[in-house]
């Protein structure tokens, strides 16, 4: 086994485990907070999969992949913060009657 | 020799995605998973950008990855700062954890001003 095959061992299994952990905290999250900062840091993970896979293999197919998921990541967390202020000015003003 | 330096900076790379599900796992409340999720956005992509750009080293792939790098440096803070700010304003922080709470002083002083 050459010092190649295990570092990518090595890279799978670490983005194995970081992949199953945020998947917990989406799927326990108590706050919907919890599940966006959870899938936030799915999406990033993602992007550094994709880039380990373009290391490994020595290709740029998937450099045009990682750009676009950089550019619209932020749209989801962004969507969802925005949510839930909504709901909790009309959570407040319910209250205020 | 180029490529194990560029797999080397790659496992760099996701031992920090690793380290940023334990600590999104592990901590309380939502700041404090705030503050570990926004570390492998910025420092793990930086990361895996120069490996990329070791193991591949052609111009085409230097030019997908600066944009790839700015606009990740650029995004991560505003959606960890609405996030941030939904969970003061929710009550998801943990006041006891709290040493300063300086935007508190600051929401009273404007509510006294009118």
């Amino acid at each position: 086994m050459t010092i190649q095959t295990t570092l990518i061992a090595a890279i799978a299994v670490v983005f194995t485990a970081a992949a199953l952990l945020a998947l917990i905290r989406m799927i326990k999250g108590p706050s919907i907070l919890d599940r966006a900062i959870a899938s936030d840091v799915l999406l990033s993970e993602v992007l550094c999969i994709l880039g380990a896979e373009a290391v490994i293999n020595q290709h740029t197919y998937t450099l045009p992949i990682m750009l676009m998921i950089a550019g619209t990541g932020i749209l989801g967390t962004v969507a969802v913060a925005r949510f839930v202020a909504r709901r909790d000015r009309a959570q407040s003003r319910e209250g205020e009657r | 020799m180029t490529e194990i330096i560029a797999l080397v900076l790659v496992l760099i790379g996701a031992l920090l995605c690793l380290t940023a599900s334990i600590g999104l796992l592990r901590f309380r409340d939502v700041p404090a998973r705030l503050h570990a999720a926004t570390k492998p956005q910025v420092l793990g992509v930086i990361l895996i950008a120069i490996g990329i750009a070791v193991a591949l080293h052609t111009w085409t792939a230097f030019a997908f990855l600066i944009p790839v790098v700015l606009i990740q440096l650029a995004t991560a803070p505003i959606s960890a700062h609405m996030v941030a700010r939904q969970a003061y304003r929710n009550g998801s922080v943990d006041r006891h954890t709290l040493l300063v709470d300086e935007l508190a002083d600051d929401i009273d002083a404007q509510r006294d001003s009118g």
